[in-house]
């Protein structure tokens, strides 16, 4: 499986890479991933690519992913490029204010989006930097072929920062 | 053994601590920084006894770790590609004189470049150095030629380069770790003046020397390895392939993809290259196809090259990153059929430049130099602060330090031109003024240039993430070392205008600024440094809450505050023309109160009723 995530600089990507990287380890599954650095934080736009299976190199071709996660509905159009006709790009946002024609090019290549409010949620949720776990969690919840919920809630717990588990496990199941 | 998930820098951190290295130097630069923090992560985890340390600049850490070679240790040194160049000096001279104990030099290109100045390739620097080089194509296999190229170095007592790129270093891959062997012993600096403090006429022999193992080193390279052999030996094709690095990885998934079966030579061993093994290779196909980043190493070595194809007979862009849909435009032109199809769908992706944090110190200082000195020129530096470009307040950003050896170079320009009123504000980083700032600043002053030398200190090195500088008293595994200041600096080197301030307190910073021009401009004057002080928000709190509201009536859209200022927290509502301040973002530090000329942004506790 390959897969886009979208989103700006810090919005926590490489954490959420991370965290999906750590959860298909834990299956068993091999991954190669890549992200931005440097001057890619700040508040640009950053883009990582994640593999899933026997693959030599993290990177991915225009038009070929099988899932695109946006962490940021800024960069919808990011995910829509690299993904493939069929497939399904997750995005943080809600339908109506997403751009029509993004979702008009979406739907005549046969691309699915699905809107998930994480900015409303997390702010529900007192844990504003949780967005970029609610949209992840609702992959593992509904991406077929990909890790699932308890993959997930068992890399949080490798890799959450001190004093922010139980939080970042509440963002995880909450969409 | 344990499986770990670890980016590429830390792939090579494993190999250098697996080695049983005994020194890891380097200097902070993207892609490399994690290199030495993973080294020191490792070091802490299994109490490791290797010295660590981050250096001034680059060359002070080739420096650091050769002389522990040559006394017999195994040493490590880390930096990106320009850092290379600052290392250039002693790496060329090193080659001559060689090691004992096994030295691997990582230096990391940027193909793109996504953070860097040039897409200069450090192996065409191995050749010109004479410097054996490795390419690993994935994380995995960058931890094992690590280990490698510290037994080459060793048997042949010559530093060896392991080049790392961007999708190298910054890729995420399992790792089976293994224990570290134990480092070497006995350790000691045999006197040899003849080598370690070799004459011209020495020189020579020595030449002579490394010529002689350079030939024996490509012999060895002849031999089969994991990272250098023939793919898909056996497949009958037109078109060979010859790949090294990043990209050898990328055209192998590719073909995959295709469901080709093209014959491809992984080259992991690049520079001296094994000429039997590709020429012997180029000689069974009608055309050959070399994929390499960012330059052309490999095809430069190519005696032959009538049948070669590749960056350097423009088959392959002659700039910019291999990316898997220019590697499949690539393939297409040489293997008829294998035509690119058109995209999914036709969508413009807007890519989002990256800014200076809100609340950063390095704005309002940008900020109070372009009003304090609006026409001047100003030359700026690498670090956060290049991004001082968004709101025109970087003219020219050529090198590390270059800021202050510009600003000499204008001044005195100027002078010869009969320029009556030279105004010229150059900005360096802290870290960066330590790095190349000092030679210019002395340069600057027995020349008697004449500028205003702003030094934006956030206290730490915080475009690569945080290391410290040589004032912070601490080293990169946390231990408490002696500190030298900016300030104790810039008296040492004569300077008699240095002023400290605050960067938020914006008023008086372009009053000093002022005054430090009137200072360059009496008889008796000369350079006027004024160093800001403010540690980067990103470390700490803006010390104040001073939340800010805009007064819509006020506001009358000229957008001074988002040209000048230029805070992402500032966004245009392109509806009612007016700036608004978002709020998620804002970390309510105040300063772009004082920006607005039509007191539109306001303290928001002087709206309440």
């Amino acid at each position: 499986m390959r897969l886009v995530l979208a989103g700006r600089g810090g919005q926590g990507i490489v954490f959420a890479t991370r965290v999906l990287a750590e959860a298909a380890m834990s299956l068993g599954q091999d991954i190669i991933c890549a992200e931005n650095h440097g001057m890619a934080q700040r508040g640009g736009s950053i883009l990582s690519y994640v593999k899933l299976g026997d693959y030599a190199s993290p990177l991915i071709r225009i038009g070929t992913a099988d899932l695109a996660i946006c962490l940021d509905a800024r960069e919808l159009a990011a995910g829509l490029l690299y993904v493939k006709r069929g497939a399904t790009c997750i995005v943080n946002g809600v339908r109506e204010l997403l751009p029509a024609d993004h979702l008009a090019a979406a739907e005549a290549a046969d691309i699915t989006i699905d809107p998930v409010d994480a900015n409303g949620i997390s702010a529900r949720l007192g844990h504003p930097r949780g967005a970029n776990l609610i949209v992840l969690g609702r992959a593992a919840r509904t991406v077929e072929g990909f890790p699932g919920l308890e993959a997930f809630q068992h890399a949080v717990r490798v890799i959450s920062a001190p004093g922010t588990e139980d939080k970042n496990l509440e963002a995880l199941a909450s969409a | 053994m344990t499986r770990e998930l670890v980016l590429g820098n830390g792939a090579i951190a494993r190999g250098i601590i697996e080695s049983g290295a005994a020194v890891a130097t380097a200097y902070p630069g993207t892609p490399s920084t994690e290199i030495l923090e993973e080294v020191v992560r490792f070091k802490k985890a299994e109490a490791l006894d290797i010295y660590t340390e981050w250096s001034v600049n680059e060359k002070v850490a080739f420096d650091v770790a050769l002389a522990a070679s040559i006394r017999g240790h195994r040493s490590a040194t880390a930096m990106k590609m320009v850092g290379l160049n600052v290392a250039s000096d002693s790496l060329l001279s090193a080659a001559y004189l060689g090691v004992k104990g096994g030295m691997v030099v990582v230096p990391c290109d940027d193909p793109g470049p996504y953070s860097s100045q040039t897409e200069q390739d450090s192996r065409l620097f191995s050749i010109f150095a004479k410097i054996p080089a490795l390419d690993p194509s994935t994380p995995r296999e960058a931890r094992d030629m690590v280990g490698y190229a510290f037994e080459l170095s060793e048997r042949h007592e010559l530093p060896v380069i392991v080049r790392a790129t961007t999708r190298i270093c910054h890729a995420r891959q399992p790792i089976d770790l293994r224990p570290p062997i134990a480092p070497r012993t006995p350790q000691r600096f045999k006197k040899d003046p003849h080598r370690w403090a070799a004459t011209p006429r020495h020189r020579l022999t020595l030449h002579g020397l490394l010529n002689e193992k350079l030939a024996r080193i490509c012999e060895e390279f002849e031999a089969e390895t994991p990272w250098t052999k023939v793919l898909d030996e056996g497949a009958s094709s037109r078109v060979g392939i010859i790949a090294s690095g990043a990209v050898c990885a990328v055209v192998r998934d590719l073909l995959e993809e295709l469901g080709l079966k093209v014959p491809t030579l992984k080259l992991g061993t690049v520079y001296p290259l094994p000429r039997r093994r590709v020429t012997g290779f180029v000689e069974r196909f009608e055309e050959i196809l070399v994929l390499e980043e960012p330059d052309a190493a490999i095809e430069y070595q190519i005696p032959d090259r009538h049948k070669v194809r590749g960056r350097l007979d423009g088959t392959v862009p002659p700039q910019g990153e291999l990316l898997p849909n220019v590697v499949r435009d690539v393939l297409g032109k040489v293997m008829p059929g294998v035509e690119s199809p058109p995209p999914a769908l036709s969508i413009e992706r807007v890519v989002e430049p990256p800014r200076l944090c809100p609340g950063c110190g390095h704005r309002p200082a940008f900020y109070a130099m372009r009003k304090a000195l609006p026409r001047a020129i100003y030359p700026g530096d690498i670090g956060c602060y290049t991004l001082g470009t968004n709101t025109r307040a970087v003219d020219t950003c050529i090198a590390m330090g270059a800021s202050v050896t510009v600003a000499s170079g204008f001044y005195h320009a100027m002078k010869r031109e009969g320029v009556e009123k030279i105004e010229i504000v150059a900005t360096i980083g802290d870290s960066t003024f330590f790095h190349a700032g000092i030679p210019a600043l002395l340069n600057a002053r027995v020349t008697d240039a004449r500028f205003v030398l702003l030094i934006l200190d956030n206290d730490i090195v915080a475009m690569t993430g945080f290391q410290p500088t040589p004032a912070s008293g601490r080293q990169a595994d946390g231990r408490e070392v002696p500190s030298t200041t900016i300030r104790q600096v810039v008296e040492g080197l004569g300077i008699d205008f240095i002023e400290e301030i605050d960067p938020y307190e914006i008023d008086d910073l372009i009053q000093l600024i002022k005054r430090g021009h009137e200072h360059t401009r009496r008889s008796d004057g000369g350079v006027a440094v004024i160093i800001a002080r403010r540690p980067c928000v990103l470390r700490s709190t803006p010390g104040r809450t001073v939340p800010a509201e805009v007064v819509p009536d006020n506001c009358d859209g000229c957008q001074i505050c988002l040209k000048l200022f230029g805070c992402p927290s500032l966004h245009w509502n392109a509806e009612t023309e007016k700036v608004e301040i978002e709020r998620r973002t804002c970390v309510e530090c105040g300063i772009c109160i004082a920006v607005c000329p039509n007191e539109a942004i306001v303290k928001a506790e002087d709206l309440q009723p």
